[in-house]
């Protein structure tokens, strides 16, 4: 899938892949592609643009950290970051079902 | 790795951010060297692009309570500290008093309609150029009215108790590092945003009329109370009305209020 066709949602997702815990952007992009079973296989220099606005709106948090001897970025989601989730994720959850009770 | 450098240089990321992204980017190709992260420059690009709105609202936020914070300075320094001083007469004070009250007029004006463009959701860059345009005129007539606050104090130095003294002082100080960290943070997302024409817009002269009459109205009348003179009132509010269509000639443009 385009990252084309997932405007709009790109955020909440991002946001969901660090619902469990901090990870770098690799992690982050890894696990969009596995949860999505192969479907949401975004090229890199769409999602870590998309990582340094979320941080910069105060969603997110990032920090240095050290694995391997090298020196990596790791994500966290801030608090502001988790409202912001749990507010998109309602706002999914609504429209799904209108859309589905229109379709069926 | 050396063209992103240079390509996020080009689009306004430089220093500690930039090397941010080449170090993080760099991490990303040894986990994964068949990573797709795109040309430099459109992956640059897409950096600054993501960088401009939120960069432009805090900016914008932080360049507001900077503004109120300076106000908020002046007032309480001016209306304590200075009592009968700031009665005191002198060229340079009238002067110095009139340059903040133009000033704080300008910066008000421009300050409030750069945080309705930044509340307002602005995503293009004629948008966000707008705002940015609107807080930096309100920066600068910030800094304008602080520098003119200043004068006065050190006219009327000889004359205060040491304990307002350090209240003017802070008063000048503090508000103009918070004015410098919001000049700082916008220049970070001008930087960020390509140049604009700006958008071509109706003129509301009604509207103009109807501020600047009550602006003049305000000044008249409150001065006519304060000074006990309707005449003084009467002047004082010729004068706004002066000042308030010059600086609309002069700023309306880059406040995006007229054509």
């Amino acid at each position: 899938m385009k990252a084309e066709t997932l405007k709009g949602h790109l955020d909440a997702l991002i946001l969901a892949t660090l619902r469990e815990g901090p990870a770098h952007g690799y992690a982050v992009i890894e696990t969009l592609k596995q949860r999505s079973e192969g479907a949401f296989d975004l090229a890199e220099g769409t999602v870590y643009p998309v990582l340094h606005r979320l941080e910069a709106d105060g969603l997110l948090s990032s920090a240095w950290s050290v694995a391997s001897g090298r020196r990596r970025r790791v994500y966290r989601l801030t608090r502001r970051g988790r409202a912001d989730l749990a507010e998109r994720h309602t706002e999914w959850t609504s429209f799904v079902h209108a859309v589905e009770a229109v379709l069926a | 790795m050396t063209g992103l450098r240079a390509e996020l240089a080009r689009v306004g990321i430089r220093g500690r951010l930039a090397e941010r992204i080449v170090l993080e980017l760099d991490d990303h190709l040894r986990c994964d060297p068949a990573a797709e992260l795109g040309a430099p420059r459109e992956l640059a690009e897409r950096f600054a692009e993501e960088l401009r709105v939120p960069r432009t609202r805090r900016s914008t936020y932080a360049g507001f309570t900077a503004l109120v914070l300076a106000a908020l300075s002046i007032g309480i320094s001016a209306s304590g500290g200075g009592l009968a001083l700031y009665g005191a007469r002198g060229w340079i004070q009238s002067l110095g008093g009139l340059a903040v009250v133009l000033g704080g007029q300008v910066s008000f004006v421009a300050g409030v309609l750069a945080l309705w463009g930044a509340l307002k959701g602005p995503q293009t860059p004629p948008e966000l150029r707008l705002v940015q345009r609107r807080m930096g005129v309100a920066l600068v007539a910030g800094g304008f009215t602080l520098a003119a606050h200043s004068v006065q104090t050190v006219v009327v130095e000889p004359y205060m108790s040491t304990l307002w003294l350090v209240l003017a002082i802070s008063a000048a100080l503090v508000p103009t590092l918070g004015l410098g960290a919001a000049a700082y943070g916008l220049h970070g997302a001008i930087v960020v945003t390509p140049a604009t024409e700006p958008a071509r817009r109706p003129f509301p002269w009604r509207l103009v009329i109807a501020i600047g009459a009550a602006a003049a109205a305000v000044i008249a009348v409150g001065s006519a109370f304060t000074e006990h003179s309707w005449m003084e009132g009467l002047s004082r509010g010729v004068v706004e009305s002066i000042a308030f269509a010059t600086c609309f000639a002069v700023f309306g443009r880059r406040l995006g209020i007229r054509r």
